[in-house]
């Protein structure tokens, strides 16, 4: 083989491959290909999220509080056979002391969604560092993009186990980051 | 062969050069993040409840949440028990202190007032009672170093009030009321910011 003839290999080779990747050719017989790449794609409504803990009764503790303003948006289209999940946790901050952070999402709203949008896990988690699962078997789905359109996300916002933590619950104001996740499909 | 070997390492790379930016392009927005503010304001609040109808009560919740009236007579004895709530900031407590704010002692008329602990319905940092002391219309700490703590409310929960009249006899207590000079003590729940 001699470098001319392996040159003219790797050009047809490199002219074979921009095709593939352009995923429309058309051939002298009319062959269309058409080709879907899987993707995940995900937003909320940035809806702002501020929890108090208050009370007005002297003698009363704080009481818990909640807040379901928040909705995730997602687009999914998945491989045959595999699935996502959203996931959650707090990428910066902590839960003041005293204190736990809850998260529950809804199923997905129906107005202007389609596909297999999964079902949502009906035990809240306590929010963490580490990611927790929210919803599962996200498959090839849309769930809309209005403002009230996704998951329905409430956070409830509570003393932790106050006959025994109670005075640990200082006041003060915290920031907090939570960080919503659409997995890869389970099949990669 | 050399050459060979060269052709197929630079095929490799060509096809990684085409597949890679499709598969990280699907990568790019699966993540999506949320800013949330906590917030815990402090809370000072007191009020107090009484076992049994002989007591007249005032509360001032409503415009100061942290003070409350009572008006007592030499029949209120043990039946007060006094109820808070407190959320302190970091290094800072809280204290309730009495005094007499409307209404005068006979002469020969002492007024102690003795505070229990709390009975530990609630939770948390509760306070420390100064046990007993006379009353003035000076305000006088009668429990400091309160936390974040709550005691419940109502009665048999908080801290037990015990009034001691000193001499009672020349107190009338019915005229005085009547006449709006009844005693009256009044509880501050104030931090120590």
């Amino acid at each position: 083989m001699n470098k001319n003839g392996l040159k003219n290999i790797l050009l047809g080779i490199c002219f074979l491959l921009t095709m593939t990747a352009w995923a429309q050719v058309w051939t002298a017989g009319d062959n269309i290909t058409l080709q879907i790449s899987e993707f995940a794609l995900i937003e909320t409504n940035h809806a702002p999220v501020t929890l108090t803990l208050a009370t007005s009764t002297a003698g009363a503790p704080v009481g818990s509080v909640s807040n379901s303003d928040v909705f995730v948006k997602i687009s999914s289209i998945v491989p045959g056979g595999t699935d996502r999940e959203l996931t959650a946790r707090i990428s910066s901050g902590s839960i003041p002391a005293g204190t736990s952070l809850t998260l529950v999402s809804a199923n997905c709203t129906t107005t202007n969604s389609g596909g297999a949008l999964g079902t949502a896990i009906t035990t809240p988690i306590t929010l963490t560092s580490v990611d927790q699962f929210l919803v599962r078997y996200i498959a090839t789905c849309y769930t809309g993009t209005g403002y009230n359109d996704g998951y329905q996300m409430t956070f409830t916002w509570a003393p932790l186990n106050p006959a025994a933590n109670y005075s640990q619950i200082a006041a003060a104001t915290y920031n907090i980051t939570v960080v919503f996740t659409l997995t890869a499909h389970d099949g990669n | 062969m050399v050459d060979f070997k060269k052709a197929v390492l630079i095929i490799t790379v060509i096809g990684l050069l085409f597949y890679m930016p499709s598969s990280g392009y699907c990568q790019n927005n699966n993540t999506a993040e949320v800013p949330l503010m906590l917030s815990i304001p402090p809370v000072s609040l007191i009020n107090f409840a009484v076992d049994g109808e002989q007591v007249i009560t005032y509360s001032y919740s409503l415009l100061e949440p942290n003070n409350v009236e009572q008006i007592i007579n030499p029949n209120t004895g043990d039946n007060t028990w006094l109820n808070y709530s407190s959320i302190v900031n970091p290094g800072a407590t809280n204290y309730i202190t009495a005094n007499i704010s409307s209404g005068s002692l006979p002469a020969d008329v002492t007024l102690r007032v003795v505070i229990s602990e709390d009975v530990g319905f609630g939770s948390g940092a509760t306070g420390t009672p100064i046990g007993e002391i006379t009353l003035s219309s000076y305000p006088q700490n009668i429990i400091v170093n309160i936390g974040s703590c709550y005691t419940g409310s109502g009665t048999n929960r908080g801290h037990r009030l015990t009034y001691i009249w000193d001499n009672p006899e020349s107190y009338n207590y019915s005229n005085k009321y009547e006449n709006g000079q009844a005693i009256a003590v009044t509880y501050t729940i104030t931090s120590t910011e």
